[in-house]
């Protein structure tokens, strides 16, 4: 019967061959019905489809509950990469007001007192900001070193997931020392 | 045509292209010799002997160089795919999640685990590998040829890959230029390529032609008259994170993954081409 002349009702999995071609070109063992060749030639047909389907939809689906939905676990991983980079990370200027009334203007990352932020690779960086109180955490280095009198503040943006967040400070030692926060990151 | 008539005619197609799918087995050899070099060359020192410090370090590494050995070289070529990817699964999940050991639960690691995995859904022992010269000794000549439905399921990963990439970055933040902005403020603050962050506004188009992009490489490395334009523009993609990020072994773990979307009876034919055979065959 061909496929045009099947009734409507019928279902389509009934046009499907069970057996493909390398199936079809296996030869029945020794002692080995060909019939009984052709069930599981059928049967391995049947469990390769099954297993297709599944793990296709597992991998193109996986991600849609995290990603959509905001339904997250670690078993379904999201591909999010370098999401996180970023997030945490200063762009202003810091201004150290010393006693006398000058305003000495400093960098990140001379606040840090670095060259340049450590690689990205495993989120090693100890002085990401955020929340406000964690800004004192990236300048502890210099309100360490303050001098009696001095003030030190902040005028720029700290990077989150959701873009630049404008952020003013205007003691940054003054602030209550802040908790240890940490963050996972969506490393490469 | 109704919708029965429809997906009638459609399954098919949709069988022979995925479940179904049978050709040479090349393609998945050297992607199996290339994700076992990946993986050599991203955990090799970190889980060698001399690194470990604790009975279950000795054991995760004596386990990793086993059977990753045994992948690289072929011999039991599916399990040994199999016991990496678990192994690497293993790593990502209790080391990287529960442990927190730095850089384990990262997206490259899932990608190397998953690959491998799917690798050993695949004939990959049937062409260059220990597994053929055994059978050639036992007088066997087996053909390089077999289901490649795990090989089908790689280029899926890969598609999804893209689609979800780019839906993560399909929003104000990204789009404005704002992440990426963030994202060299980090990497290139205090470097030679701080220029980079002179002209947010290249920023926030580079961030536009990235997302149009992977959005496109999700459709266009499954639609056969699209790939020979999505190969270069993908690797082309993946080599510019490569110099521009530390995208560690993702993007050659992608490109090696490319393999995959190649049509592996043209590759088998290539690789013949390019070895002379049927010209130069057995001549030194």
């Amino acid at each position: 019967m061909r496929a045009s002349d099947m009734p409507r009702e019928t279902s389509p999995l009934r046009l499907l061959p069970l057996r493909s071609s390398l199936d079809a070109r296996a030869q029945p063992a020794a002692g080995e019905s060909g019939s009984g060749r052709q069930l599981a030639g059928s049967l391995g047909a049947i469990s390769r489809r099954v297993a297709f389907v599944a793990v296709a939809a597992f991998l193109l689906l996986g991600p849609a509950p995290g990603q959509l939905f905001g339904a997250h676990s670690f078993f379904l991983r999201e591909w999010i990469m370098f999401a996180g980079v970023g997030v945490g990370i200063p762009k202003g200027v810091f201004t150290l007001h010393t006693a006398d009334g000058a305003a000495l203007p400093l960098t990140p990352t001379q606040v840090v007192g670095v060259t340049a932020y450590p690689q990205i690779r495993h989120y090693l960086f100890d002085k990401r900001v955020f929340e406000d109180a964690d800004i004192k955490l990236f300048a502890g280095r210099v309100c360490d070193q303050a001098q009696e009198g001095e003030r030190l503040s902040f005028e720029g943006f700290i990077g989150t997931r959701l873009g630049w967040r404008a952020v003013s400070v205007d003691d940054i030692c003054a602030l209550p020392d802040p908790v240890e926060a940490t963050d996972e990151g969506s490393a490469p | 045509m109704t919708a029965t008539d429809r997906i009638a005619s459609a399954l098919p197609k949709f069988l022979a292209w995925g479940p179904d799918f049978v050709g040479s087995t090349r393609p998945a050899a050297l992607m199996r010799i290339g994700i076992a070099l990946i993986i050599f060359a991203r955990f090799g020192a970190e889980v060698s002997l001399f690194n470990a410090t604790s009975s279950s370090g000795v054991a995760l590494g004596l386990a990793f160089f086993m059977v990753a050995t045994m992948m690289l070289v072929g011999y039991m070529s599916r399990l040994a795919s199999a016991m990496t990817g678990l192994a690497l699964l293993g790593m990502y999940f209790i080391g990287g999640a529960a442990l927190a050991v730095p850089g384990w639960a990262h997206h490259h690691v899932y990608l190397l685990a998953i690959a491998s995995i799917l690798l050993a859904l695949t004939p990959c022992g049937a062409s260059y590998s220990v597994d053929r010269l055994r059978e050639l000794g036992h007088g066997g000549a087996p053909p390089e040829r077999g289901y490649l439905w795990g090989q089908r399921l790689i280029a899926l990963q890969l598609s999804a890959l893209y689609f979800w990439t780019a839906v993560d970055k399909t929003d104000w933040a990204f789009l404005s230029g704002q992440r990426l902005e963030q994202i060299f403020v980090w990497t290139y603050t205090g470097r030679a390529l701080e220029l980079f962050l002179i002209w947010p506004p290249l920023l926030a188009l580079l961030s536009i032609i990235v997302v149009a992009v992977e959005y496109w490489l999700a459709v266009a490395i499954l639609v056969p008259r699209w790939r020979r334009f999505a190969l270069p523009v993908g690797i082309g993609l993946h080599g510019t994170f490569y110099l521009l990020l530390p995208v560690d072994t993702y993007s050659i773990t992608a490109i090696t993954l490319y393999l995959a979307l190649l049509d592996p009876d043209a590759v088998h034919r290539f690789i013949d081409r390019i070895q002379g055979h049927g010209v130069a065959a057995h001549r030194l």
